[in-house]
């Protein structure tokens, strides 16, 4: 039975694939192709409805044999607009390629439809394919940075699979999240872009001002980010696709911690110092200053560069392999995908599978069908989170070897274990899996009006297991190993239905309807535990067996949406658009009336430069105001934060521990609304000089009111507080894109484009009385992100040791600025320093074509914010007598530095050391790319080919001590990691 | 070729250049331990004129070994340095170190009789715990929900020795915190500290200021602990100097541990310890305002005040170094140790 469903199912497959290959009586037909600069090499030109294809040579010159006359040549190049031309008893065909220099027919994904680019009111950007391929990253998210104004994404750490933030348009809710939603193929996801193949995607369109996020309606207020990947194709013909990679990972500012890079000595005479200032000049005499081992590397001068030796090169392969055909009726895309990227620290690793299916099926005009599905399937090896942080605090004076050959444990007596002990004696892995499909079925009873019924299905996994053995920091060589595992899933379910109606009339009114009827059904599973005292090593499957079994939970949790939704878009004579939405949501996270909520849009706008007074001024090619309103709302709170909740305890009664509920501390409120936000946007799309200037200005004003706050009340009942909607929060900011096409000559181009992004954050209110909250660091006024700490005035000199003891400070301790100069350091000297947020950033890329050789180079900058890093006050300001620092000028009497206090001197405040200035500039990318032309390639029957070579982060420019200044601020205790740059090596191949 | 030339002489110099990093200076230094020979000779002079006995000018018989000790040890970091064992400075200085140290105490040593009721000062070296006041154990010494700790106190260079010196203690550790500790901290740029132990396992509120560094002179403490009010203050001659409010714990008051009460060494752990001299001692169950902490640095107590749970006064040679009575009647202290009276005429 199997082996007959199998066979059918193949045969059906084979059918599908062949069914482009017939052919007939061949004519030849012969020509070039040029533009307006020449004759064009590399076009490729295809015979309408079949997979035969050619390319133009070096001089533009093409031979393609043809079935008979009623064939169609297809002529098609990047950055050209395709033409089609019937044969009709030619047998020379010369065609003139314009330049698709607007692209104002780029499609954009605006949520249920897709408009023109040249016809979009709101405020949207686009990623294509072509662009995430190019920036080389592992997780999608990524190369939104800096490539989408508007956006920032805040990695958590350089390792691999390392979880990734993104903020479109700053913060708006203070206790729920500022995340976008993510849109997969037309569902929303949870689990985010990084199980997504970058090579699957066909575009990505963010969606960022409220007039077209409202299409979300009360999920979009963060914005949206819609990812289409690579559904039926839309070439004809069928195709293979091969796009490889393999990159070589090594470590790059790597941190200098003292004595490294076989300086030993300089350690021996930190740490000489650090006892004396700290133990003072007898401490030296103890056993403890230097035990045998540490004395007998000195001796011998034998040093050990302990983060150098941990750091190690890593791989990182990518394979994808894309069959797609496109017939009368049927279309199709298969794909596969595998990447592993080996971490260069320890154990790291991650590893994703892909697969993407999208077919379609035509029945004639009317009706139209398909299946789209993504399968991704991804481990995490986290590797252990104590090796590299002991790696940087193990000192030099100590070998990875006793004398006999064995491995050291810890580096001095209770000190930090050996890494790679650690390493090889810990195991964190996690297992993740996802699949998005949907099935669709859309019906044209005229061709204007389509009714479309869609139902979706995402589901997603991930179980987490955790061992941790004796020879471990947490064991210590003595304590039972432990296991845990978690796991969690996901479901979610929708079900969209649409009548769009789109019609031309008189060629001039242009009008699209859309009406919506969707529901969402959304669970959510997870459940937990922990075996200590695991009795042999079965990692985390048989936690049964542990001495005892902690942490033992599991949870469930679901939500349902109804959501009626309609959306107008009218355009008058290509001059004057009109957009409006109207959302009406309903959700079982909130109750009563509140749980509907109607959410409103509309957007304007101006095709300035179709104006009849405009038509003659040849400089301007293009310009279009926009103007729109929205309001949208975020229903990302929690599923029961309307309802009084018992909470469980666990009570003494004779001698046993007895369950028993009771009420919580948190009073429930019916009365809860969505937090909602209203925005307005002014946009100004522009180009110059036939477009060889162009690109797009948007100014917003972003308001977020009725955020859900905690609010202490009176003890009445035994209730502590009640969740209200009472805080407001404000975003304003400038984007701005660029693109120029600065150079154009027949054999090079030089294109360069530039995004500029700055966001203005404001508390506006926190409980309706506009009171600042001290406790949280909330400030009326201020963003809701502030350092506020005490400042640095450098550091206390010799010359200043009266003024410094006034202050229990003395020279080489850290000076702090007395605020409010009453002489003493307290409460009263803490003030707002800044914000962890950049005070704008850019990014840049510029890509130089010269006849089949193309290189891009891409750099990102985020310039300002004031970061509290951990790294820097945990390697500079920690005093331990036995561990290792950073190498930074720490204060002496000769120096007279002012930024790092004494060596071993017990100063206060050393908090400051972890105020760090987050402006870095990287040069991201250099890839440098050759397409082999057609003559090449026709021996190989390949029909396009493209090699290239990519270096990801070969450059940095910042202040900041640490390894990358994009993850400033890291979490030491579970993300530290290095920085890598990777060296890649590609193909592109299309068979 | 000669266009070559000039190519290669551009490949090399940059490589030349990022070629010279850090110097990788590792070569061990050459020694200095010529100091050694120097203190050896003061040693063994000491040791040759040296009177052994107990009445005024002689030195006691058990400093007389500790020196001749000292002088062993010296010899045996002199056989070290010249069998090539010691290799780097700091060893050398550490026997330098310790033959000054033992040097300074042998001459410490020598005997001032100094007969009851002579108006004198109180010296104790707690330095590597060899001496200290032991004022036993009471429930008392914990204070109460407030209290305040208050005494003057007199310090010489090189009072402490290592990071942590205790002055006056019932204070218990490791944790669970328990009582309280008035002590100093680090050996550069000292701090007096005060803190307190509270009814959460691991939260130790301290409150600290530059120690006072005009060495040879009196100087007043007062450590005010109130748990009704949530703070602590710490105020030198009258001055308040820091003040933490807020706490979030309450001053674990009483303890089923044994409370004991030393000063110059932690009672647990002895190795926080220093030196110095102390004049009067006083604990009350009040939070003393800091008027009333300026009254009392000019006032004598009798022993009836009220809220007054103990008070000293090492003013004058005692009768009995081992049993000095406090002033309210209720409890005893003895001098332990490494400890000297100096007379005041």
């Amino acid at each position: 039975m199997i082996k007959k469903f199998v066979f059918t199912v193949i045969s059906c497959c084979l059918f599908v694939l062949l069914t482009g290959s017939l052919a007939a009586q061949p004519i030849t037909i012969k020509g070039t192709v040029q533009d307006k600069s020449g004759s064009l090499a590399g076009v490729n030109i295809l015979i309408k409805g079949t997979n035969t294809a050619t390319s133009s040579d070096a001089n533009g010159n093409y031979t393609i044999a043809v079935p008979d006359n009623n064939a169609t040549l297809v002529f098609s190049f990047i950055g050209y607009l395709t033409q089609e031309i019937p044969v009709a008893n030619q047998t020379t065909i010369n065609v003139s390629l314009e330049e698709n220099i607007l692209l104002l027919s780029e499609i954009v994904a605006i949520g249920y439809g897709t408009v023109q680019r040249k016809d979009l009111t709101g405020s949207i950007q686009t990623l294509s394919n072509k662009e995430l391929t190019k920036a080389m990253t592992v997780n999608i998210t990524e190369a939104l940075n800096g490539r989408i104004s508007g956006v920032l994404v805040t990695k958590a750490s350089n390792r691999p699979g390392a979880d990734m933030s993104i903020q479109i348009r700053g913060l708006n809710s203070f206790n729920y999240s500022n995340e976008p939603l993510f849109v997969i193929n037309g569902v929303p996801s949870s689990s985010g872009l990084r199980t997504l193949n970058p090579e699957d995607i066909e575009s990505i369109d963010v969606l960022k001002d409220a007039s077209s996020c409202a299409i979300y309606g009360s999920r979009g207020s963060n914005g949206v980010v819609i990812v289409t990947t690579k559904g039926a194709s839309k070439e004809e013909g069928f195709h293979i696709e091969y796009s490889g990679s393999i990159g070589l990972k090594t470590p790059t500012r790597i941190p200098d911690m003292i004595g490294n890079k076989g300086n030993g000595l300089e350690y021996v005479n930190f740490r000489i110092a650090q006892w004396t200032n700290k133990f003072g000049e007898s401490s030296l005499s103890t056993p403890a200053f230097l035990i045998d081992d540490e004395r007998r590397h000195v001796k011998n001068g034998e040093y050990y560069d302990w983060l150098r030796e941990f750091a190690k090169d890593g791989w990182v392969s990518n394979h994808t392999i894309t069959a797609s055909g496109n017939s009368k009726n049927t279309s199709y895309t298969f794909g596969m995908g595998y990447m592993n990227d080996e971490g260069i620290a320890g154990s790291e690793e991650f590893s994703r599978t892909t697969s993407n299916i999208g077919i379609e099926q035509r029945l004639g005009d009317n009706i139209r069908m398909g299946l789209n599905a993504y399968i991704s399937y991804n481990t995490i090896n986290h590797g252990s989170t104590d090796a590299l942080y002991n790696a940087y605090l193990i000192a030099p004076i100590v070998g990875r070897f006793n004398l006999d050959g064995t491995p050291t444990f810890t580096h001095r007596p209770g000190g930090r274990v050996n890494p790679f002990v650690q390493d090889a004696n810990t195991k964190n892995i996690s297992e993740g899996w996802g699949i998005n499909s949907l099935a669709f079925l859309e019906y044209k009873p005229i061709s204007s009006l389509a009714i479309k019924t869609q139902l979706a299905m995402q589901y997603d996994g991930a179980v987490t297991g955790a061992w941790t053995g004796s020879d471990t920091q947490a064991g210590q060589g003595v304590t039972e190993p432990s296991a845990s595992r978690s796991e969690g899933l996901n479901r979610n379910w929708v079900w969209d239905n649409t009548i769009t109606y789109d019609k031309t009339f008189a060629d001039k009114h242009k009008l699209n309807v859309i009406a919506l009827f969707s529901m969402q059904k959304d669970d959510h599973q997870s459940s937990g535990m922990t075996g200590e005292g695991i009795p042999y090593n079965a990692d985390w499957h048989a936690i049964q067996t542990a001495e005892q079994i902690t942490n033992v939970n599991s949870n469930y949790w679901e939500s349902s949406m109804v959501s009626l939704m309609g959306r107008v878009n009218y355009i008058f004579h290509d001059k004057y658009l009109f957009t409006t939405t109207v959302r009406y949501d309903g959700t079982s996270r909130l109750s009563g009336a509140n749980r509907w909520g109607l959410l409103p849009s509309v957007a304007l706008g101006w095709q300035i430069k179709n104006e009849e007074f405009m038509k003659n001024i040849d400089w301007l090619s293009n310009l279009k105001l926009r103007v729109s309103w929205g309001k949208t709302g975020n229903n990302n709170v929690g599923h029961d934060v309307t309802l009084t909740k018992l909470s469980m305890s666990v009570y003494s009664l004779g001698g046993n521990g007895q369950k028993g509920f009771g009420t919580g501390s948190a009073l429930g409120n019916k009365d809860l609304k969505w937090e909602m936000t209203s925005e307005f946007n002014y946009g100004l799309d522009f180009g110059f000089l036939n477009s060889r200037i162009s690109g797009s200005v948007d100014v917003y004003f972003r308001t977020t009111k009725d955020l859900i706050f905690q609010k202490q009340i009176a003890h009445v009942n035994g209730y502590e507080s009640v969740l209200e909607n009472v805080g407001s929060t404000s975003n304003h900011g400038v984007e701005l894109t660029i693109n120029t096409e600065n150079i154009s000559t027949r054999d090079f181009r030089w294109n360069t484009n530039l995004t500029f992004s700055l966001n203005k954050n404001k508390i506006l209110d926190l409980d309706g009385t506009k009171t600042d909250n001290l406790a949280n660091r909330w400030f009326i006024g201020h963003p809701m992100q502030v350092y506020y700490d005490v400042e640095q005035a450098g550091i206390w000199q010799l010359n200043e040791e009266m003024e410094a003891k006034a202050y229990s400070s003395a020279p080489g301790w850290i000076k702090i600025v007395d605020q409010d100069k009453n002489g003493l350091i307290d409460a009263n000297d803490y003030k707002i320093l800044g914000s962890p947020m950049p005070d704008w950033t850019a990014g840049m890329t510029n890509t130089f074509t010269y006849k089949n050789w193309d290189l891009s180079v891409y750099v990102y900058a985020r310039v300002g914010g004031l970061y509290n890093d951990e790294f820097m006050f945990w390697f500079t300001g920690i005093n331990n007598q036995d561990w290792n620092k950073l190498d930074v000028p720490y204060w002496t009497p000769e120096n007279g530095g002012d930024r790092y206090p004494g060596i071993g001197l017990e100063t206060l405040w050393t908090q400051v050391l972890a105020q760090q200035k987050g402006t870095f500039l990287k040069i991201q990318n250099i890839t440098l790319g050759h397409t082999f032309n057609y003559k090449q390639l026709e021996k190989v029957k390949i029909k396009g080919l493209r090699a290239y070579l990519a270096v990801q982060n070969p450059f940095t420019f910042s202040a900041y001590k640490g390894s990358d200044p994009e993850i400033i601020g890291e979490n030491l205790s579970t993300q530290l990691s290095l920085y890598p740059i990777t060296f890649t090596f590609g193909l592109n191949v299309k068979f | 070729m000669r266009k070559e030339h000039l190519i290669y002489f551009l490949i090399c110099v940059p490589m030349l250049f990022l070629s010279c990093g850090k110097d990788k200076n590792n070569s061990l230094p050459a020694l200095d331990y010529e100091e050694l020979f120097l203190l050896r000779t003061e040693m063994v002079n000491r040791l040759d004129t040296v009177v052994i006995g107990i009445v005024d000018g002689t030195y006691p018989e058990e400093s007389y070994n500790a020196l001749e000790d000292a002088l062993k040890t010296l010899d045996y970091g002199i056989s070290r340095a010249r069998a090539g064992d010691l290799i780097l400075q700091f060893e050398v200085d550490g026997y330098i170190l310790a033959a000054k140290k033992a040097i300074n105490l042998f001459d410490d040593s020598r005997i001032v009789v100094v007969t009851p009721g002579t108006p004198a000062e109180l010296f104790v070296n707690g330095i590597d715990h060899r001496g200290h006041i032991d004022f036993g154990s009471s429930q008392e010494y914990c204070g109460g929900q407030k209290f305040t700790v208050e005494t003057w106190a007199k310090l010489e260079n090189g009072y402490i020795e290592f990071t942590f010196g205790s002055f006056i203690s019932t204070f218990v550790s490791p944790l669970p915190y328990k009582g309280w500790s008035l002590h100093y901290w680090g050996v550069t740029g000292t701090l007096l500290r005060f803190c307190i132990g509270t009814t959460k396992d691991d939260y130790l509120p301290t409150i600290a200021t530059s120690a006072p560094s005009d060495y040879g002179n009196w100087f007043h403490i007062a450590a005010v602990s109130n748990s009704d009010a949530r703070s602590i203050e710490l105020y030198i001659n009258g001055e308040l100097k820091f003040s933490q409010s807020g706490l979030e714990y309450d001053m674990l008051p009483n303890s089923t541990d044994e409370m004991r009460m030393w000063a110059f060494v932690e009672p647990i752990d002895n190795s926080r310890c220093m030196s110095g001299y102390m004049k009067k001692f006083r604990i009350w169950n009040d939070a003393k305002t800091q008027a009333e902490i300026n009254q009392l640095m000019a006032t004598d107590v009798s022993g009836t005040e009220a809220g007054l749970l103990c008070a000293w006064d090492f003013t004058q040679k005692p009768v009995d170094d081992e049993a000095i009575p406090d002033k309210t009647g209720r409890h005893t202290a003895k001098i332990v140790g490494l400890y000297k009276w100096k007379a005041l005429n």
